[in-house]
């Protein structure tokens, strides 16, 4: 977290990031024109216009499908965390299809494109001629808002409620898409591929977010002999200091409590709670940087001792009293106020 | 996300996620054939 403007914090894992994006993208309509135009001789510009809109459809599947994916699996929370650069991409990638599908289209008319695209077809009531680039373009309008203000600038300026509200519309953007999709493609070509392919992939997306759910319950739910002790004596074992990688943290999960994050950091251990003050991230799948808690989704950093962030800043997330004996760590599950100092529990390394 | 988020979060999936997909399946089935020109 800064307080100075910059326009993409690259690094060079963001790089890689963008490079393998890029490259994954450009392979996708290579192959797919090329196996298109071995497969079907149609025409240039539609095997193009295809591959665009199956591209960016895919993409957004990948968009959807990542956050649950991570509860799953870490390995892909790196691909969670710059998830906006996905977004971004879809975007664009829908943008070129739905110009070069306008220009298409309607391009040679004696009606404006834009107006022909939006005025023409007025079958509304009928499923066989329904205006499906509506809801395309609809879709595409979404996705604008959201690619234009996915910058922190924006998060910063539209506060973080109203930038998360504006964001889960891309769920609404799906389901429009999926009906674009499908109707392009019986209306087009009578093809029920698309129909198969679009259900496919709406039950993908469905499923996986319902199993990341549950999962999720079934953490919260768990009970793994973390109950604890009876006053006055609180404290609990919640595991070895040795299970927890150097700057690093361990995510305990009670019944009926938030989840705590303990993180261990050059021979000392502190535990705050696991929802960063911001919005909501997951401060135990982040690490300690320059001796700052930093949570993986937007970088906001808090000192472990006190769960306070550092001045400017003034977020603060609540603390936990711990001890270290015999490199086990003892925890006192009862939430101090955020900002509340600890002393870290100290160990030899 | 706290627990509370969590929970709205499952909850919202376990009930639209099998409306949208039985509303796209049975959406379907009955009007595929005049969904074709």
């Amino acid at each position: 977290v800064s307080v100075q403007y910059n326009a993409v914090g690259w690094s060079p894992f963001k790089r890689l990031y963008d490079a393998i994006l890029l490259g994954g993208i450009a392979l996708y309509l290579g192959l797919f024109f090329l196996v298109g135009k071995l497969a079907w001789n149609g025409s240039t510009e539609v095997l193009l216009l295809r591959a665009l809109g199956t591209c960016a459809f895919l993409l957004l599947h990948i968009v959807l499908c990542i956050g649950p994916l991570a509860r799953f699996d870490r390995r892909f929370l790196p691909m969670l965390y710059n998830r906006r650069h996905l977004g971004v991409a879809t975007f664009l990638v829908a943008l070129a299809h739905g110009i070069l599908a306008t220009g298409y289209y309607h391009a040679f008319g004696r009606l404006n494109p834009l107006v022909s695209l939006l005025a023409t077809n007025t079958q509304y009531t009928s499923w066989a001629g329904f205006p499906f680039e509506i809801l395309g373009v609809v879709a595409l309008v979404v996705l604008f808002l959201m690619a234009a203000t996915s910058h922190d600038f924006w998060l910063k300026n539209l506060s973080p409620g109203v930038w998360k509200r504006l964001h889960m519309l891309v769920y609404p953007a799906y389901g429009l898409l999926v009906m674009h999709v499908v109707l392009g493609g019986l209306q087009a070509e009578g093809s029920r591929v698309y129909v198969v392919l679009a259900g496919a992939g709406l039950v993908t997306v469905v499923a996986l977010h319902l199993a990341a759910g549950w999962r999720e319950r079934q953490r919260d739910q768990r009970l793994p002999g973390l109950v604890p002790e009876p006053e006055p004596d609180p404290w609990i074992d919640v595991g070895s200091v040795d299970e927890i990688p150097q700057d690093r943290a361990k995510v305990v999960c009670l019944p009926g409590q938030e989840r705590i994050a303990i993180f261990r950091y050059g021979g000392m251990v502190s535990a705050v709670v696991n929802t960063c003050a911001h919005q909501g991230g997951p401060l135990g799948e982040g690490k300690v940087v320059d001796g700052c808690i930093t949570c993986p989704w937007h970088g906001y950093q808090y000192r472990p001792e006190n769960g306070q962030a550092p001045a400017p800043f003034t977020e603060r997330v609540a603390t936990y009293r711990v001890r270290v004996s015999n490199r086990r760590i003892l925890l006192d599950p009862r939430p101090l106020p955020p900002g509340t100092p600890v002393e870290p529990a100290r160990f030899e390394e | 996300m706290t627990r509370e988020h969590r929970r709205w979060h499952f909850w919202m999936w376990l009930v639209l996620g099998p409306l949208l997909v039985l509303g796209f399946a049975i959406g379907i089935w009955l009007n595929i054939k005049e969904m074709v020109p």
